[in-house]
C-alpha cells in the first residue's frame, strides 16, 4: 500500500487545498515551488540536519519508562521531544521554515502561537538567524502562558496581543494571516502546525517527520516492535511527524488524542475531529467546530496548545479512512496523568503531551499487553501555573 | 416579487453607457437587526447601483478592524442565516443585491445556494477564496446552474497568466483588490494603484470594479477614471457605527453615498 498525499493542489482526499484571499494565491504558489526545490536540494537537508543536531540537540532519546510500564502492565517508551532545545517539538519545524525563509530572501517572520511553544521556537530561530520576528498571541493565552511571553521578548521578538474574538489561538492565527496578506512582499508566515493553506500542511509534516524517522531507527536498532503509537493532537504536527513514517506499517496502530476538555457531556472541548464536522478555516478544508450557520465555535482545553477549533487536513483524511484512530481525554485526566509521570519518572510533561499519556489507562482497561510509544511532545515548565492552580 | 436582476446585462450596459458603478457594502444586522433594511433603502435612494450584503462570519480573514468589529457586533446581536436571507430578499426588491461573506457559510448553511437564489440575490462575493475553481469545482458548477455567479478577485500580486485565466471565467465583473491587504478605510491610496488599475484596463475584457481602502469621494473618482466602478464598505460602516441612532445613521448614509455618487458622475474633463 503506497501513501502519496497530498496531491499537486494540496488535497488529502477532500481535505486541504488553498482557500485564501487572491493576494495570497501567487505567494502560496511561489512558496510551494520554492519548497519543492529546497526539498530536492541535498545542501538544504544537510544544513537543516546540522542545525537539528548541533542547535536543537537531536536525536532525542527513545526512553523506556520502566516505572510507568510497571504501573500499567505493558511496555511503554517515551519519544523525548521535551528534550529538544526550547522544550518542544515545535523547533524542528521552526528551523526548517526559517531556513526556507532565508533561502527565499524574506527578512521578516510572523507566527501565531497558543501555548507559546511555537512562538518561542520561532523567536529562537529568528534570533539565531538575525530575522525580524512578530508573534501573534491571544490575550487570554498570554495570561495563562506568561513564562513563554517573557522568553519570546528576551529573544528579541515582538509579541502582539490579539484581543478579537475568543482571544486564543484561532484569533491569533487569523490575525497572523491578515498581517501576511498586508506584508506579503517581505514577510514569511511561519505556521506552527500542519494547518493553513497548501503547502503548509505538507511542509510542516516533512519538517516534523524526523520524530517518527528517528523512532523507527531507534526501534530497529534495539529490536523494539511497537504495536501502538500515541500522540496528542492540537493542529496535529507532533502527531503527524511521529505517525507519518509508520503509516504504511499496517501492524502499528496509530492513535491521536484530542482534547476532550470538560468531558463528553459538556460543550466545552477542542475535539475538532471526533466532535466536529467538515468546514473551511484558515485556508484549508478540514474538520472544525462550528454551529449550523458555519460560525466557528470557541474551543476549550485546559491546554493552550490544544485549544483550537480546527485540525490539520491530513488528520481529517486519516480519520475518514480509519488509518489513524482518534480518541478524547478530558482536562482532569490530562492533569492526573501529568502528575503521575512526574512522580513515577521524574519528568514533568507539557499539558498537551499529558493528553497522550492519559490514554494509557484506557489501553490497560482494554487489556493491552504489548509495547506502546508515546510522543512526549513537550516539557511542562510553561504549565506550572496551571498545575499549581489545580492541586 | 421582482425578477432576479441579470448582473451580466447590468455591467455590460453600464459600460456601454459609460455609467460608472457604485457598490456599497453593508454588514447584515449592523448595528441592529432593524437597521439593515432602512440603511439599504438610503443607499439605493442616494444613488448606489448595487448593494453587497455582508454575512457576518466569526473569522473574516480578508477583513480589517472595521468589518471584523461590525461582524462580531452583528453576531453578538443574534444575527443568523435567517436574517441574511430575510434581509437579502427585502433588499433585492430595492435593487441588485449580492452576498459578501466567507465560504464556510456557503458550504455549511443548509441549502445555501437555493435559498440565496430564492432571495433574488444576483451574485456571491467571497473575499477569502477560493478564487478560481481549481479547489472547488463542484460548488462552482452548482452556483452557475442556479444563476448565482461568483465574483472573482484580482489583486496586485496576481500574475499576468492568472489575470488572463480569470478574465475568461465568464463573470459579470471582476473585483479588483486595490491594495495587497485587508479591507478597511485608508485616508489615501498610493499612486501605484492607478498604474495597477490602468494595467488591468489594458488586459481585461471583463468589466472590473475596484475596492478595499476607498474612503473618500476623491479616491472613488480617481478609481472610476480607470475602472468600471468602485466598491466602498468600511468607510460607510465607520460612519454608521459612530451614529447614535438609526435616524443619524440614515442621514450619514444618505449624505455619504450621495457624495460618492456625485464625485463619480462628475464629467471627466472637469
Ligand atoms: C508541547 C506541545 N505539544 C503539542 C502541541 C500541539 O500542537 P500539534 O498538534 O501541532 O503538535 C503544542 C502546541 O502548542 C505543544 O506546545
Amino acid at each position: 500500500m503506497s501513501y502519496d498525499y497530498p496531491d499537486i493542489n494540496g488535497f488529502f482526499g477532500e481535505y486541504g487545498g488553498q482557500f485564501i484571499p487572491e493576494t495570497l494565491v501567487a505567494p502560496c504558489q511561489e512558496l510551494a515551488r520554492q519548497y519543492r526545490t529546497a526539498a530536492l536540494d541535498p545542501g538544504f537537508h544537510q544544513e537543516l540536519m546540522w542545525h537539528l543536531h548541533d542547535f536543537a540537540g537531536r536525536p532525542t532519546p527513545l526512553y523506556p519508562a520502566e516505572r510507568l510500564s510497571d504501573r500499567f502492565g505493558f511496555q511503554i517508551f517515551l519519544k523525548r521531544e521535551d528534550l529538544v532545545h526550547t522544550g518542544a517539538h515545535k523547533l524542528n519545524n521552526a528551523l526548517g521554515q526559517a531556513l526556507l525563509a532565508m533561502r527565499i530572501g524574506k527578512t521578516r517572520v510572523i507566527a501565531e502561537t497558543g501555548a507559546g511553544q511555537h512562538g518561542v521556537a520561532t523567536a529562537t530561530v529568528c534570533a539565531r538567524f538575525g530575522l525580524e520576528c512578530v508573534v501573534y498571541m491571544g490575550a487570554k493565552d498570554m495570561e495563562r502562558q506568561a513564562p513563554n511571553v517573557a522568553r519570546m521578548k528576551m529573544l528579541g521578538s515582538e509579541v502582539r496581543a490579539v484581543t478579537s474574538g475568543t482571544q486564543t489561538l484561532k484569533d491569533a492565527t487569523s490575525e497572523a494571516i491578515r498581517d501576511w496578506v498586508t506584508n506579503v512582499h517581505d514577510t514569511f508566515y511561519l505556521i506552527g502546525s500542519v494547518v493553513g493553506p497548501h503547502p503548509y500542511p505538507l511542509m510542516v509534516r516533512e519538517f516534523q517527520k524526523v520524530i517518527g524517522e528517528e523512532t523507527r531507527e531507534q526501534c530497529a536498532d534495539r529490536g523494539i516492535v511497537p504495536q501502538i503509537l500515541l500522540a496528542c493532537v492540537g493542529g496535529g504536527s507532533n502527531a503527524i511527524g511521529f505517525f507519518f513514517p509508520f503509516i504504511e506499517f499496517s501492524g502499528v496502530q496509530l492513535i491521536g488524542v484530542e482534547a476532550g476538555g470538560e468531558g463528553d457531556g459538556s460543550p466545552h472541548h477542542a475535539a475538532a475531529l471526533t466532535r466536529g464536522t467538515p468546514g473551511v478555516l484558515h485556508g484549508s478544508r478540514s474538520y472544525v467546530l462550528q454551529n449550523i450557520d458555519g460560525q466557528i465555535l470557541e474551543a476549550h482545553s485546559i491546554s493552550a496548545g490544544l485549544d483550537y477549533p480546527g485540525i490539520g487536513p491530513e488528520h481529517s483524511f486519516l480519520f475518514d479512512t480509519g488509518r489513524v484512530s482518534y480518541v478524547r481525554v478530558s482536562d482532569d485526566q490530562a492533569l492526573a496523568s501529568a502528575r503521575e509521570l512526574a512522580k513515577l519518572e521524574g519528568i514533568i510533561p507539557a499539558l498537551e503531551s499529558a493528553h497522550a499519556l492519559a490514554h494509557l489507562a484506557k489501553l490497560k482497561q482494554e487489556g493491552f499487553t504489548k509495547t506502546a510509544i508515546v510522543c512526549l511532545s513537550g516539557r511542562g515548565d510553561k504549565d506550572m501555573g496551571t498545575y499549581g492552580a489545580h492541586n | 416579487m421582482a425578477p432576479t436582476i441579470d448582473l451580466f446585462a447590468l455591467t455590460r450596459d453600464s459600460r456601454q453607457r459609460s455609467h460608472k458603478l457604485l457598490v456599497m457594502y453593508l454588514t447584515c444586522g449592523y448595528c441592529e437587526h432593524n437597521w439593515t433594511f432602512p440603511l439599504a433603502r438610503e443607499v439605493f435612494a442616494a444613488g448606489a447601483d448595487i448593494i453587497e450584503l455582508g454575512m457576518p462570519f466569526s473569522d473574516p480573514l480578508a477583513d480589517g478592524p472595521t468589518i471584523q468589529a461590525a461582524s462580531q457586533h452583528a453576531l453578538d446581536n443574534g444575527t443568523t442565516s435567517k436574517e441574511y436571507f430575510e434581509g437579502a430578499s427585502q433588499i433585492s426588491e430595492l435593487g441588485p443585491t449580492l452576498f459578501m461573506g466567507y465560504l464556510n457559510s456557503v458550504t455549511s448553511i443548509p441549502h445555501f445556494l437555493e435559498r440565496a437564489h430564492d432571495a433574488q440575490l444576483c451574485g456571491l462575493v467571497l473575499p477569502g477564496g477560493p478564487v478560481t475553481s481549481e479547489s472547488f469545482s463542484s460548488f462552482e458548477q452548482f452556483s452557475a446552474r442556479l444563476n448565482l455567479p461568483r465574483i472573482p478577485f484580482i489583486s496586485p500580486t496576481s500574475s499576468q497568466d492568472r489575470i488572463a485565466q480569470i478574465d475568461v471565467m465568464d463573470a459579470p465583473f471582476i473585483y479588483a483588490v486595490s491594495i495587497a491587504g485587508v479591507t478597511g478605510a485608508r485616508a489615501q491610496l498610493d499612486t501605484s494603484v492607478d498604474t495597477y488599475l490602468a494595467g488591468l484596463k489594458k488586459s481585461l475584457k471583463t468589466p472590473f470594479l475596484a475596492g478595499f481602502g476607498v474612503s473618500s469621494p476623491e479616491t472613488a473618482r480617481r478609481i472610476v477614471s480607470i475602472a468600471d466602478g468602485v466598491i466602498v464598505g468600511s468607510a460607510l460602516l465607520d460612519g454608521i457605527g459612530s451614529s447614535a441612532s438609526l435616524e443619524q445613521a440614515c442621514k450619514f448614509t444618505s449624505e455619504f453615498v450621495q457624495s460618492l455618487r456625485e464625485a463619480i458622475d462628475e464629467p471627466l474633463s472637469a
